[in-house]
């Protein structure tokens, strides 16, 4: 074994080393002339293959399925053997070049396709909502983002394309792999030739894979761009922005607008810090675990979709207003104006200075926010909500305010359920009261309860008032109740302590016991003298119960409508 | 066009086929061997000892960088193997070096409580690995390592040129030379890639089929 590598053939081989060199070079040479082709091909054939005619699909469907499914080795053989034969013959070099340019062509527009996929098709719809026509939305606003996602499995293209260069070497094709091939066969030394021919070739390969290794962690920290459902999800919480509705201008639409995912993460990342995210929100799908920590997660940005809108919305006026000040009605004036305004890089720099701006205006954004959340909400509520999300807004803040609102909402109909039963308690006590002077006239019970009936809905209508609901009258006008309540005595502290209890009980109690209660205090075979003021009680209890959950669950999405609104309202 | 149908006698056919077994055969030998080396590595290189990690990411890194006709002639010449042997031992060095990749993402979708819960009914991590966690991650690596055999078999058509190997691709270079009209060289060469696209072809959609079954069981 020993032998293959003994120090004379390694002598030898180092003798040729201009040749070695040469076929490094001529390497290199069809590996970069060949990449051009293929990426030319590739983004040609990948534009394509998301055109709306359907033939020039099926072209690139052709195409790519074609290539990707014969081997390089017969493409190339195309080129040498059989073209010749048609009278179109080509040297060496240049077959490398074509061959091994259409070849990676095809996975190249594979890649481009799914690179174009992966940008939402609210882009689109943005980009045509500012007047860009297809082909320039395509290669002003979507290409370039597509970019970011296309450039990782480019690279590894592209190691691929200098790997397979070596297949020109059963074509005397005078490259690397040729060389050492024609080298070991002229001089039998098969050991050193190849061990040098491997490390040339892992000199430019190993950097073209260790840099897809890097784009693509670089673009997992924004890995939303890229994968399938999560991006869809956010794409589409971001699009609740309706894109027709901004007057934003030129690339700042493409950057910020419907959607603004790019802008969001690179250029409104403020704060970073990583609070637990909102179970609501589409992204937590992703889960920390999904790829191992990321640089930068999704949820470390402060700025949803919806604000980053808000902040282009805001840029494009101020766009709009500086053109109109600069030129009046200047068309031309006007068109050049926007071109030099409104470009990537001071797009962006705005959004910065916006953002920044933005943190010192936060608690007032919030305040209003809660405001229009939650209207019943205590000012205290609201004051600490302030306090405590002022600095920051954030998918979690958003959450936590209406969180917030909602438990504020909460303790406000907590109380009001109190207010109530303790009124209609208050009224039943008042029954309670006049009950032992009625008992003894039993037999006129009918004309003593109408009597107290009146009363007793009087009493009723109070704790009514505090509900706006009607189902206390229908609840008591059954007669064998209103018997009840009359024919009930009862001490009037041990009342109250029940009552009380009902009334912490209430609160304590889930919704599915409620139910079970108010149909078991409803049944006829529940008139029992002493337990019925209880089970009424209790029944009006577990329905207010019920009615505070629904109130509260109308009031919750009210509120949490109403922060979006707000939002909105403010970005237009 | 009497040319063309003189080629399509049962002794050229059974030629041809005979060279798609080999490649088949060769391709599928590869395919078996690196999926079992591939296993081995991506365990080394999720391991725990520094040195496994080591030489299981060099291994990696130079079978990823370097082109595989390198090894094929490194393996036929150097270490001076019969041409099957050969073809299958390269092809298994440089196919296991990306298989390792896909086993190390198939290993990645099987949740780590997988681990957890073998390990806390007392399996061993050999058990752990054979019995719970590489029926799972073999589920989702199916596609992969069907995309990874299409590859190879378009790669060995190299062999016929490098060792002389008579797979499709030389039995397809053989019959050329015994036929020397222009149409018949064209129709030997549009069959010889014909076989090669129906073969690849039908095995990418299969990969697409999977693909989407997967997706669909994921999602239900």
């Amino acid at each position: 074994m020993l032998d293959i590598f003994a120090p004379y053939k390694w002598e030898a081989l180092f003798e040729r080393w201009p040749d070695i060199l040469a076929a490094f070079g001529t390497t290199v040479g069809i590996s970069a002339l060949a990449l051009v082709i293929a990426l030319a091909l590739g983004i040609v054939f990948g534009v394509l293959s998301v055109s709306r005619i359907a033939p020039l699909r099926w072209v690139t469907r052709v195409y790519v399925e074609v290539v990707q499914n014969v081997p390089l080795l017969l493409q190339v053989f195309v080129f040498y053997a059989i073209f010749p034969l048609l009278g179109f013959s080509l040297a060496a070099f240049w077959i490398g070049v074509l061959a091994i340019g259409i070849y990676h062509g095809g996975y190249i527009s594979e890649v481009v396709r799914s690179g174009i996929g992966s940008i939402h098709r609210g882009q689109f719809e943005a980009a045509k909502s500012q007047g860009f026509s297809y082909w320039q939305s395509m290669f002003v606003i979507i290409l370039p983002q597509a970019i970011r996602i296309i450039m990782p499995p480019l690279a590894v293209q592209a190691a691929n394309l200098v790997k397979n260069t070596s297949v020109l070497a059963l074509i005397a094709g005078g490259e690397l792999m040729y060389f050492s091939n024609s080298f070991a066969g002229a001089t039998s030394y098969y050991g050193p030739v190849y061990v040098v021919a491997a490390l040339l070739y892992f000199v430019i390969c190993f950097p073209l894979s260790r840099l897809a290794l890097y784009l693509e962690r670089r673009t997992r920290s924004h890995r939303h761009l890229a994968t399938g459902d999560a991006t869809e999800a956010l794409a589409e919480d971001a699009l609740e922005v309706t894109p027709g509705t901004h007057d934003i201008t030129g690339r700042a639409a493409a950057d910020a607008l419907a959607g603004g995912v790019g802008t969001m993460f690179e250029t409104v990342d403020i704060a970073p810090a990583r609070q637990a995210p909102s179970p609501r929100h589409p992204l937590h799908v992703l889960g920390d675990e999904a790829d191992g920590p990321a640089e930068r997660g999704p949820m470390e940005q402060a700025f949803t979709g919806r604000v980053a809108a808000e902040i282009a919305d805001e840029i494009g006026r101020e766009i709009a207003q500086e053109i109109a000040e600069e030129c009046g009605d200047d068309e031309a004036c006007a068109a050049r104006v926007m071109r030099t305004k409104a470009g990537r890089v001071k797009a962006h720099r705005r959004l910065e200075r916006r953002a920044v701006a933005r943190r010192g205006v936060e608690s007032t954004v919030a305040g209003k926010a809660e405001a229009g959340a939650a209207a019943p909400a205590s000012p205290d509520a609201v004051a600490e909500g302030v306090r405590d999300l002022g600095a920051r807004r954030s998918p979690e803040a958003d959450e936590a305010l209406a969180s917030r609102a909602e438990t504020a909402t909460s303790d406000r109909i907590t109380r009001d359920v109190r207010k109530r039963v303790d009124g209609a308690a208050g009224a039943l006590e008042a029954d309670a009261q006049r009950a032992p002077a009625e008992a003894a006239g039993a037999e006129d019970m009918p004309a003593a309860s109408r009597r107290r009936s009146d009363e007793h809905d009087e009493a009723e209508l109070g704790a009514e008032a505090f509900l706006d609901n009607d189902y206390v009258s229908g609840e008591l006008d059954a007669p064998a109740e209103r018997a009840a309540h009359v024919r009930a005595p009862h001490d009037e502290a041990d009342f109250d302590a029940e009552s009380e209890d009902a009334a912490a009980r209430h609160d304590r109690r889930e919704r599915r016991s409620g139910d079970e209660e108010a149909r078991e205090s409803s049944g006829p075979e529940t008139v029992v003298p002493e337990d019925v003021d209880m089970e009424a009680l209790a029944g009006m209890a577990a329905r207010a119960a019920d009615d505070a959950a629904a109130r509260m669950e109308r009031l919750r999405r009210e509120g949490l409508e109403g922060l979006g609104k707000d939002k909105r309202g403010e970005g237009k | 066009m009497s040319d063309i149908a003189a080629l399509f006698t049962w002794v050229n056919i059974r030629f041809l086929l005979q060279g798609l077994g080999m490649t088949l055969l060769i391709s599928a030998l590869a395919i078996l061997c690196s999926v079992v080396l591939g296993t081995v590595i991506s365990v080394m290189r999720t391991s725990n000892s520094r040195v496994l990690r080591g030489v299981a990411t060099v291994y990696v890194e130079m079978f990823k960088n370097t082109p595989l006709l390198l090894w094929i002639m490194f393996t036929f010449f150097v270490a001076q193997l019969p041409p099957i042997g050969a073809a299958v031992l390269a092809f298994t060095l440089f196919t296991s070096a990306s298989v390792a990749e896909i086993v190390r993402g198939g290993l990645a979708s099987v949740p780590f409580g997988q681990y957890e819960a073998a390990k806390s009914q007392g399996f061993s991590t050999m058990q752990t690995y054979l019995l719970i966690i590489l029926p799972q991650a073999l589920r989702n690596m199916v596609p992969a390592l069907l995309s990874q055999f299409v590859t190879t078999i378009k790669d060995t058509s190299y062999l016929w040129g490098a060792m002389a190997l008579q797979e499709l691709m030389g039995r397809g270079m053989i019959l050329m030379n015994s036929y020397n009209s222009t149409v018949q060289i064209f129709a030997i060469f549009g069959i010889m890639a014909l076989i090669y696209f129906v073969v690849c072809f039908t095995l990418s959609q299969i990969v697409r089929a999977y693909q989407r079954r997967l997706k669909e069981a994921r999602t239900a």
